[in-house]
């Protein structure tokens, strides 16, 4: 899932970059205060034994036993793992900084292209994973059940954020893309999960001095949501481009048997989830109104509740 | 093919004349022909003559490293896959930025080859091959702890040169590490692939070796965290890192070097 040199162009590449740096300024930031103690050597010697993990190739097939993944193999990237044990998503993006940098020198990822490669697998696997898990546990669902989804996110979202941003390059088309790095990269994220589950379980028998667990519980609701909302924005922004343009089931169904009787009678706000004459930027606006009237009706219904 | 971390550090322990360059010239040197090459023009035949007088240069270079060819092969043949997969399958793409395509052929399911894919295909990948090449030749003639030292008196933040210097230093320890582990999992008939044993058994042993690294390594990196304090160790210590003079040699390759881009960017060929 490394992307390597020149297939994405130098403009794009430094916008990632620049993304990058604002978030491992950040990292090191946390690893130096909120840690309380002076964290920085610890997280350099484990980062060696992250990579050194990275280096187990696991078989596909081990996870999902088809043809097609024949030959195909996956190594644990950790970050979901990293950022659950030291309940920081920071602790990913340091960690997976580091690791993606020395990964470069193998030739395992570009050097221009190093901030996509720290954007996808360090700061959106890692905070993807790391919330997913902390939104789920505070759902009450089962911890490994919680943890299991994370990981897996923590895998999927980033090869579908990799596809855009070769789409968005130009060098790979979006729908393929996604449909490959999604059953790839979903296979992966299966095995991800599991082994993010066992190894905390034995990380949690052996030290569980190392987990921070009581940071889960403290974690805020809001930094939750706020991650969510960014994630379905992502969503948003996507989902125009991935549409197909023909119609569902029940429209095609409806255009065969009622021939000239099809229309609405009612004017939509937001026909096709779209706002007339803006093209695909009116897509992108129609769906980001609904999220946001879907928000707003949901903090609504939950203050009515919460009164009643 | 299989290149190990150790084997790839041992070639950088190597005497030679580009050895011998010092590691802010052979970084600056890389970077600076990776971000030329990614510059150049998505579309154009005579990137190929600008690729390859580049290509040529840093083979010239690798040649007078003295790196083993079996090396130089396993390291492409490690680093080539995944861009050569996507290069691969160019052909059969419409690129967004090219308006005119030419349809060389057709074939079953809608699929087309296109002449400007094809080209594209061809540029993508030795753009790639020539990035690669440059990574290689620095990996294989500078040791990771130059590479540091380097990077710091090139002004990486003093954070990240104590990260990535603790990181060099015990990369090899758990390298080794997992490779006892691996031993011993072997004289017990461990074996990933064997599938006459339950898949989830299979994952769980993999999940307790992850566990047994990740938990050496923390303790690892405790104690040297404890006894970096015993020596003196506080938040605003600084990575030590002599200084080092370039000498002329270095200035020569150097200038070498941007004088072969500038030479091919201007087109004197």
């Amino acid at each position: 899932m490394h992307i390597p040199d020149t297939f994405i162009p130098l403009t794009q590449a430094a916008i990632y970059w620049i993304i990058s740096i604002i978030f491992i300024t950040r990292a090191v930031k946390w690893a130096r205060k909120d840690m309380k103690e002076n964290m920085i050597p610890l997280f350099g010697v484990l980062a060696a034994g992250i990579f050194v993990l990275q280096t187990i190739n696991i078989a596909a097939s081990l996870i999902v036993p088809i043809p097609m993944l024949t030959g195909v193999s996956w190594h644990i990237v950790g970050a979901a793992l990293a950022a659950i044990i030291f309940a920081s998503p920071w602790a990913a993006v340091l960690l997976m900084t580091m690791v993606l940098a020395i990964q470069s020198l193998f030739g395992d990822g570009g050097i221009t292209v190093m901030g996509a490669n720290i954007l996808n697998m360090g700061i959106i696997g890692g905070f993807m994973g790391y919330y997913t898990f902390i939104g789920l546990s505070k759902l009450s669902i089962k911890r490994s059940s919680a943890m299991f989804t994370g990981a897996f996110l923590s895998m999927l979202l980033p090869g579908i954020a990799l596809a855009f941003e070769l789409w968005l390059a130009g060098t790979f088309p979006l729908k393929q893309g996604v449909l490959l790095m999604a059953t790839f990269q979903g296979v992966a994220g299966i095995g991800e999960g599991f082994i993010t589950v066992i190894v905390f379980g034995a990380i949690i028998k052996a030290r569980p001095d190392i987990v921070n667990e009581e940071y889960h519980k403290k974690e805020s609701a809001a930094k939750v949501v706020a991650v969510g909302i960014a994630a379905l924005l992502g969503l948003a922004v996507a989902a125009p481009f991935l549409a197909s343009n023909n119609p569902d089931g029940l429209e095609q169904t409806a255009s065969l048997v009622l021939k000239n009787e099809i229309g609405s009678r009612i004017t939509l706000l937001f026909s096709d989830y779209a706002i007339p004459g803006m093209g695909r930027a009116g897509e992108v606006a129609a769906i980001i109104i609904g999220l946001v009237a879907i928000l707003f009706i949901w903090i609504g219904i939950s203050r009515i509740i919460k009164k009643a | 093919m299989h290149v190990s971390i150790t084997e790839m550090e041992r070639e950088t322990y190597k005497k030679s004349p580009i050895h011998g360059i010092d590691g802010r010239i052979k970084i600056l040197m890389t970077l600076g022909i990776t971000v030329y090459v990614v510059a150049l023009p998505r579309m154009e035949t005579l990137d190929f003559t600008k690729l390859g007088i580049l290509e040529a240069y840093l083979f010239v270079l690798m040649f007078f490293s003295r790196t083993e060819l079996s090396h130089i092969i396993a390291r492409f043949a490690i680093a080539l896959p995944f861009g050569l997969g996507i290069s691969t399958l160019q052909p059969f793409i419409k690129q967004p930025f090219i308006h005119d395509f030419t349809i060389i052929s057709l074939l079953p399911m809608g699929l087309e080859i296109t002449r400007e894919g094809v080209l594209y295909g061809a540029i993508i990948f030795s753009k790639f091959f020539v990035c690669i090449t440059s990574v290689i030749l620095l990996s294989s003639t500078t040791s990771m702890s130059e590479l540091v030292a380097s990077s710091r008196r090139l002004g990486l933040p003093k954070e990240m040169a104590m990260l990535f210097t603790m990181m060099v230093r015990y990369l090899f320890v758990f390298w080794n590490m997992l490779g006892r582990i691996r031993t011993a999992q072997k004289t017990r008939c461990f074996e990933i692939w064997n599938r006459k044993v339950p898949r989830k058994w299979t994952l769980e042993q993999i999940g307790y070796t992850i566990s047994l690294l990740f938990i050496r390594s923390y303790e690892q990196g405790e104690r040297t965290y404890q006894s970096m304090l015993c020596r003196g160790y506080s938040a605003d210590a600084n990575v030590y890192v002599n200084k080092k003079k370039l000498h002329i040699t270095d200035f020569a390759i150097l200038a070498v070097t941007l004088g072969i881009i500038a030479v091919v960017q201007v087109r004197v060929f």
